[in-house]
């Protein structure tokens, strides 16, 4: 009885908008989606509030049966680099780069024509994370352990004893397809048209309401469903379906002058997203 | 109204004589009988027809009261005690002095029971041997008035012919038990008019030394213990019902017993010594029902005063029940049909409740009970704040029918009809506007039957068939989602040959089947959102047949009893899935003397999968084996008066082979899912679990009060996967204490209070989270299971009852608060929908409920 009451009000729970601890908003893959043999940019989006010395993860584990326990990209991917990828924060984005081998056709014969690979991103405090000196240690000699290949394929083993303010992990999809697949997805598109769009700097006084509205559109025509995060204020609503081109949402500022930035994340639920990242300043 | 016979005065002493003045008349006087209340005759020396004189000395006060006595001489102690209750109520005229002024005085008074003058006879009958034409002599029959709680038992004894009398009862409600060595005691309630002579009929059935039943564990919550010696473990029917917290329900008894941890709300379930709810059986005279509670615990499904005995096993029990590897609950229907037709109707906040005993013959009986929750319809507009959604609480309805004979062949025969039904729904508007229901529906239905006869040479017959359907339905969002359903029946044939009294073996042999017939299931929850995604649909229909045969040997050599035995049991599916379990069971008992016993056992209990664990069709695993538990307990028990007694039992439980794997699958739980890491895997019977505590009860039971005293230490343990790490069981509650008194008072009143405190519950914490981007949600990553405990739980419950007792009926008033202190416990804990914060879901807070109940 209890399970079905969870369950009927429990679509309906807040979601907050606001972070504040490091945190990876968002990955974007340009393409989002790809064949065997392609190459891919991936941009983290971070948040950072606390201004900590930040180092990113990326990695991806694909898990097949053929391969056995660990990752398959250790047999089908020439070097640990092709597969695992260190870097720090521009600003606040970390960026690296993906080349799907040419030769899959045991992973496709054992999956089908296409495959979602688990590409995930771990920002951690420097020193903060044991993995990543392991990571680098792979790097170094070129090998990756069966030891951390598991690790790298079940997280929540070494996660659960990492401080949450200094560590985030997110996890995405991405479709890798044969080369029979002509119709790929693609990222969607937007453009900012509010008032302070043009500026560099969203500026608005304590306590007032932004009102951020954006023109979007979708190379595959699918919906596009707003995504927002915040480090200072909060936003009204944390998903809003865009309707028509033009979608809204509302930043609340808080009542207090400060700083921080938001992140718009246009997601075709589908694997292409798109990033609107802004600073906030709130005057009184 | 009986008058005492006044033979004769003698004046000893006044007051010092004067010489009257020759002017004024002499005025003194002696003392004179001015009252007498009824005497209280010695009720045996009246079925004697003995008479009786007591001689006294007596020192009355200025206003002729009785203040100093002194028994001279008597014709027997028995009327001495009778005119020892006089005295007080005695009232003279008091003597007077010459002047006229009243003054004390001392007198000799001689008092005579007359048979002319004896009391009216109030209650006459006789007492029989059950089943037969047998008149019993030498019976004992102790009357006590309900209305008068203060005063003793009224004790008498049948005479050769069977037949009592008790004289000059005051007017209203007794109740007679008869009671004889090596038989089963018979109660009946009757009213005594004034001037009337009420003709009753007492049963006594030939009671075995039923050790087989006896040795081991059975906690009587309420019913006649047949071991006279274990009776400090018997609660009284009426006790339990006043039982604070309780609500009235005598059931729910259970919930205060040791080794029974709380469940989060209170949701109903029994976990009985560190096992899962599913492990413990809840059966209806000797054959399985579907629950016992209905939806969150408000109430028992089958209406506790139709019941005869309540008997709570927490372990160790006979070979006679199986298919559980936990507790077991028997619900044992009255056996006798009643004696005088009566019932009961009851309103409170939660439910109403009408029950009617009605005698159709000297030997049978119809009784039904028809209760119904409203609750959900008072207060469902309370919740529904937002317009958007509507809220139907959980309701209920449940009736029975039990239908008694005891043909003049001897035996008896005893069906009960049940029907249950329990509901609760959720509307919400879609997008669209159009109302979208999601509800649960759980109902069965049962017909119960069970047929005694005695074989001859010491043996008995005892037949005894359950046939019904029963259904469980979760509908989200206008779309059924589970369901669960069979038609199941049972059907039990036992030859008993009790040890009679004086003997030393004992047997008993039965054959035990229960099936299901096109027992579904149906998952339809993969699609369901939220945190709750279900791995997998699933579906399936089969028929199962479960046969058993048990046998148990009573061997009774001086004070020590052994009894060993053994169960085999197995499932049959029509899908071609086959399980088998051997089961063997030993019990001792030790009676040190009649005030101490100790008892020990050692078994092996096993429970098999279920239909979905078993089912070969993608999901299941048809290579699954039954769950086991080998149960070792040992267990003392001593009562230090006839109040006062105490018992304590040390147990270890070994669990094996337990079921594990799908994590993921719906169920309906009637308690909150647990917040860890899912095991994902397939079924495979890969667990294993310890579980050890110490049990200590002590009690205290005179006609004022009742109250007792509970501590259970425990500590269960689970190791799911032979590679894994153990862990703490769910609901593992190392300490739970329960203090209960419940004290009887003048004018009907009755007041008491009960005070629990528990260790908090297990839980495991969430100390990461990873985002999923593609599901735009949190994953939790889990610390390691359940290495963090709840905060303890405590509560203090009141209770008042007052009862108005009038010509030919009662009405009772009472109010029930629980957690009267308004604490806050913690009950169970969530967590934001970013896992970043715990949060903490307390349980209810001060409750009052109210309710009457008016006896006919």
């Amino acid at each position: 009885m209890i399970s079905l009451l969870l369950l009927a009000c429990g679509s309906q729970s807040y979601e907050p908008t606001r972070i504040d601890s490091l945190q990876v908003v968002a990955v974007r893959l340009d393409r989002p989606e790809l064949r065997a043999g392609e190459v891919t940019a991936i941009s983290s989006h971070i948040a950072n509030p606390d201004e900590l010395a930040v180092e990113v993860l990326t990695w991806t584990c694909l898990q097949v049966e053929v391969e056995g326990e660990g990752c398959v990209e250790a047999q089908a991917w020439s070097s640990p680099s092709d597969w695992i990828s260190l870097s720090t924060l521009e600003g606040s984005t970390a960026f690296a780069r993906r080349e799907v081998p040419e030769e899959l056709d045991e992973v496709f014969a054992a999956v089908g024509s296409s495959f979602e690979l688990p590409l995930y991103v771990l920002a951690c405090e420097t020193g903060a994370c044991p993995i990543i000196e392991e990571a680098r240690a792979a790097l170094d000699q070129g090998v990756v352990s069966e030891r951390l290949q598991q690790a790298l394929r079940a997280p929540e083993a070494w996660l659960q004893k990492l401080d949450p303010d200094r560590t985030s992990l997110t996890v995405r999809l991405v479709r890798i397809s044969d080369s029979s697949e002509s119709n790929l997805n693609e990222n969607p598109t937007f453009e900012a048209r509010f008032a302070e769009a043009d500026e560099p700097l969203i500026e608005g006084r304590a306590g007032s309401l932004v009102d951020l509205s954006f023109l979007t559109s979708d190379p595959n025509f699918e919906s596009v469903y707003l995504y927002s995060f915040t480090t200072i204020g909060r936003f009204a609503e944390r998903r809003v379906k865009a309707e028509s081109q033009i979608v809204r949402t509302w930043l609340e500022l808080p009542p207090n002058e400060g700083e921080g930035q938001v992140w718009v994340v246009f997601d075709d639920r589908d694997g292409g997203i798109a990033v609107y990242s802004q600073e906030v300043s709130v005057t009184q | 109204m009986l008058l005492p016979t006044f033979l004769c005065i003698f004046f000893l002493a006044v007051a010092a004589a004067q010489e009257p003045p020759p002017a004024e008349p002499d005025r003194s006087a002696l003392p004179t009988l001015a009252w007498s209340p009824p005497a209280r005759w010695p009720q045996e020396a009246l079925a004697l027809g003995q008479e009786g004189t007591v001689r006294l000395r007596l020192e009355l006060d200025a206003a002729g009261r009785v203040v100093r006595s002194e028994i001279l001489a008597s014709s027997s102690p028995a009327f001495e005690q009778a005119m020892a209750e006089l005295l007080e109520e005695l009232r003279f005229h008091p003597a007077r002095d010459a002047g006229g002024r009243a003054v004390p005085s001392v007198i000799e008074y001689v008092h005579r029971f007359t048979l002319e003058q004896r009391p009216t006879v109030a209650i006459g009958g006789r007492v029989r041997l059950a089943g037969g034409e047998t008149e019993l002599a030498g019976a004992q029959i102790e009357a006590r008035s309900p209305e008068r709680p203060d005063e003793g038992a009224i004790v008498v004894q049948s005479a050769a012919d069977g037949s009592f009398e008790l004289f000059d009862l005051p007017p209203g409600r007794w109740v007679l038990i008869g009671t004889a060595p090596g038989l089963r005691s018979d109660e009946l309630e009757v009213q005594v008019e004034p001037g009337e002579r009420v003709e009753v009929r007492l049963f006594l059935a030939q009671a075995r030394q039923d050790l087989a039943e006896e040795a081991g564990e059975t906690m009587v919550i309420f019913g006649d213990r047949l071991e006279p010696e274990l009776t400090e473990r018997r609660l009284d029917a009426a006790d339990v019902r006043f039982l604070p917290g309780t609500g009235g329900d005598v059931v729910r008894a259970v919930q205060t017993q040791p080794g029974v941890a709380r469940t989060p709300f209170n949701s109903g379930t029994l976990l009985v010594r560190g096992t899962p709810a599913d492990a413990t059986a809840f059966n209806l005279g000797g054959t399985r029902i579907p629950l016992i509670f209905h939806f969150g615990g408000l109430s028992t499904a089958v209406n506790g005063d139709l019941l005869e005995e309540l008997r709570f096993l927490p372990g160790s029990y006979g070979a006679r029940y199986g298919r559980r590897m936990g507790g077991l609950v028997e619900l044992v229907p009255r056996s006798s049909p009643v004696q005088e037709s009566a019932g009961y109707a009851s309103l409170d906040l939660l439910q109403t409740t009408l029950l009617h005993d009605q005698v159709l013959g000297p030997r049978t009986s119809l009784s039904f009970s028809v209760r119904r929750s409203y609750f959900d319809l008072l207060l469902s507009p309370l919740v529904n704040i937002d317009p958007t959604w509507n809220v139907r609480l959980p309701g209920y309805t449940d009736a029975q029918l039990h239908l008694l004979h005891e043909p003049r062949s001897g035996g008896a025969f005893s069906t009960m009809l049940l029907a249950s039904e329990d509901h609760f729904s959720f509307t919400a508007l879609s997008e669209g506007g159009a109302p979208e229901v999601s509800k649960l529906d759980l109902r069965f239905f049962r017909a119960w039957a069970s047929w005694t006869r005695p074989l001859g040479e010491g043996w008995e017959l005892e037949l005894t068939g359950m046939l019904g359907p029963e259904r469980t339905v979760a509908t989200l969002e206008d779309e059924e989602q589970a369901r669960e359903q069979a038609t199941r029946g049972q059907a039990r044939l036992e030859l008993n040959r009790p040890v009679v009294a004086g003997g030393s073996f004992g047997w008993r042999l039965g054959l035990d089947l229960e099936f299901a017939l096109d027992e579904a299931f149906a998952y339809n929850t993969s699609e369901l959102g939220g945190f709750y995604l279900y791995a997998e649909d699933e579906a399936g229909e089969q028929d199962l047949l479960m046969p058993a045969i048990y046998l148990e040997q009573v061997q009774k050599a001086g004070a020590l009893t052994v009894i060993p035995g053994v169960r085999v049991d197995g499932l049959r599916s029509s899908e071609g899935y086959r399980a088998s379990a051997i089961d063997p069971r030993v019990r001792l008992r030790w009676d040190l003397a009649s005030t101490s016993v100790i008892h020990a056992g050692a078994g092996r209990y096993s429970q098999f999968p279920l239909s979905r664990e078993f089912t070969d069709n993608g999901t299941g695993n048809p290579e699954l084996g039954p769950e086991h538990a080998t149960q070792l307990s040992l267990g003392a028990e001593h009562r230090f008066s006839p109040e006062l007694s105490l018992e304590g039992v040390a147990y270890l439980s070994l669990l094996d082979q337990l079921i594990v794997g799908r994590d993921d699958r719906f169920t309906f739980e009637l308690a909150p899912p647990p917040m860890a890491p899912f095991d994902l895997g397939e079924y495979a019977n890969d667990g294993t679990g310890t579980v050890y505590g110490l049990e200590l009860l002590t009690r205290y039971e005179d006609p004022v009060w009742f109250a007792f005293a509970a501590l259970t230490l425990s500590r269960s343990t689970r190791l799911e996967r032979p590679d894994g790490e153990p862990s703490l069981f769910e609901y593992d509650q190392p300490y739970m204490i329960t203090v209960l008194g419940s004290r009887t008072l003048p004018r009907g009143w009755r007041l008491g209070a009960r005070g629990r405190l528990t260790a908090g519950n297990p839980y495991t914490p969430i100390t990461n989270r990873i985002y999923d981007q593609s599901a735009q949600g949190w994953l939790p990553v889990f610390a390691d299971g359940n290495t963090s405990r709840l905060p303890p739980w405590a509560s203090l419950d009141v209770r008042a009852d007052k009862q108005w007792t009038f010509r030919s009926w009662a009405l009772t008033l009472y109010i029930d608060v629980q957690n009267l202190t308004n604490r806050q416990n913690v009950e169970l804990l969530t967590f934001s929908p970013d896992f970043s914060q715990e949060l903490r879901v307390v349980g209810l807070p001060i409750l009052p409920t109210f309710g009457l109940r008016g006896d006919w």
